[in-house]
């Protein structure tokens, strides 16, 4: 009788020990599957509309950032949908999502393309690139982790398809593009960037204008597509 | 034979009684057990939290052994100069940045410095509702007041905001506070 205390106590700690141990394998085969995935299937765009719920962004009279950009948001998931690829978007609603969330469904995903929307308070598009690496040595153990590391390649080409497609769409000199260090973007394991649109002063982001920005922004995944694609035949 | 047929039941009575008292046991010392064997693996904490509570460890047990304070602006009992050039150096450094994030309408609630020269500043919420920028505004704001601590605090390596008290993800939706910011901020080419 006494020995059955111990038999149960011990019968526990197994399951909890099996329960880890399956944990590690899983952790291991959704590793494979990730990389298995990655090769051969159709391209993961993740769309980024910023701010949401109670972070209204940038508001001028009835218009305001976070409604604008979950717009246009939709429009490029739609037509990137349309185009064969698997489309997302970080939040489909009006509520507000940590970066850590955003970076990781980004990461749930797979996203190949990753685009953080925003509206500034200038005339241009400014498009931003994240860096994932400084000299700082304070910061140096946790850069080391950054998802954007091994993409910075990928994330130059999406660039370069963007301000092709933005420019021709608005004109060369309307686009900009800037580096962006402190960005949660270095975050993501993916070609990155974000897309910041102009004032609400310099564009009344009517609905053929939406219509017309999201096109672009789809042009510039289906150029960097293009690109990719050919490199990997 | 009658009587010990008696005596075995009589002991047989008692059984139920003992086998629950001795699964209430098994019960107690089981979820007892897994209590403490599963309380580390469900207890959140971030990687940076603990590096701090790591380095505050590390820090007490040093201060034990050594007088003078080096967590500058915790500083009763100062007693070297150089404790006290530092927290002056730090105060100067603290009205600057109150002066700084008045025009945000945040309050600095806090101001103190680790011994690797990371200055934590804990600022009162409220910058996301008095904001209104964009991505160029938000990193003036992060950069501009890593600027006026080097100017002011010898030492000064990087900088972790904190907004009431405790770690925060961004000000404004844009940049990524919740890692320290070090001087990659000045050297990013953003004007
Ligand atoms: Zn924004």
């Amino acid at each position: 009788m006494k020995k059955v205390p111990l038999l149960l106590l011990l019968l526990q700690f197994a399951h909890i020990a099996a329960a880890q141990e399956t944990d590690y394998l899983m952790a291991a085969f959704e590793g494979d599957k990730k990389l298995m995935a990655k090769s051969g299937r159709a391209k993961s765009v993740v769309i980024d509309p910023g701010h949401g719920g109670p972070d209204y962004g940038i508001i001028k009279g009835q218009l305001n950032e976070k409604g604008v950009v979950l717009d246009i948001a939709k429009r490029i998931a739609a037509l990137a949908g349309r185009g064969g690829f698997r489309a997302s978007a970080t939040r489909s609603g009006d509520h507000l999502m940590s970066f850590a969330d955003r970076v990781n469904l980004s990461s749930k995903e797979e996203a190949d393309i990753f685009l953080s929307l925003h509206v500034g308070n200038h005339q241009e598009i400014v498009i931003y690139v994240p860096l994932a690496a400084g000299p700082s040595e304070e910061l140096k153990p946790y850069l080391a982790e950054s998802g954007q590391h091994d993409y910075q390649l990928r994330t130059a080409e999406l660039l370069k398809s963007m301000e092709n497609a933005l420019g021709k769409g608005f004109g060369r000199e309307r686009v900009i593009a800037k580096p962006l260090p402190y960005s949660m973007l270095s975050r993501v394991g993916a070609a990155a960037l974000l897309i910041e649109l102009p004032s609400f002063d310099d564009a009344s982001y009517s609905s053929e204008l939406q219509a017309e920005i999201a096109d672009a922004i789809y042009k510039g995944i289906e150029n960097y597509e293009k690109l990719t694609a050919e490199k990997e035949s | 034979m009658k009587s010990s047929r008696q005596k075995r039941k009589v002991r047989k009575k008692g059984n139920p009684w003992s086998f629950i008292l001795l699964a209430a046991a098994v019960f107690v010392t089981a979820s007892l057990a897994s209590y403490i064997y599963l309380k580390p693996k469900f207890t959140f904490e971030s990687a940076f939290i603990s590096e701090i509570h790591s380095r505050n460890k590390s820090l007490s047990e040093d201060e034990e052994k050594m007088p003078s304070p080096e967590l500058y602006g915790n500083s009763s009992g100062a007693s070297s100069e150089e404790g006290f050039r530092e927290d002056a150096a730090l105060a100067a450094a603290g009205s600057v940045i109150t002066e700084f994030m008045r025009t945000y309408e945040v309050e600095l609630l806090d101001l103190y410095m680790d011994r690797s020269g990371v200055i934590y500043i804990d600022l009162s919420a409220g910058l996301v509702r008095n904001f209104q920028g964009d991505v160029f505004k938000e990193f003036n704001v992060i950069s501009g007041l890593y600027g006026k601590i080097k100017e002011s605090v010898p030492g000064f390596t990087a900088m972790k905001i904190l907004i009431q008290g405790k770690e925060a993800e961004s000000l404004a939706g844009h940049i990524d506070i919740s890692r320290p910011v070090g001087e990659e901020i000045e050297s990013a080419g953003m004007q």
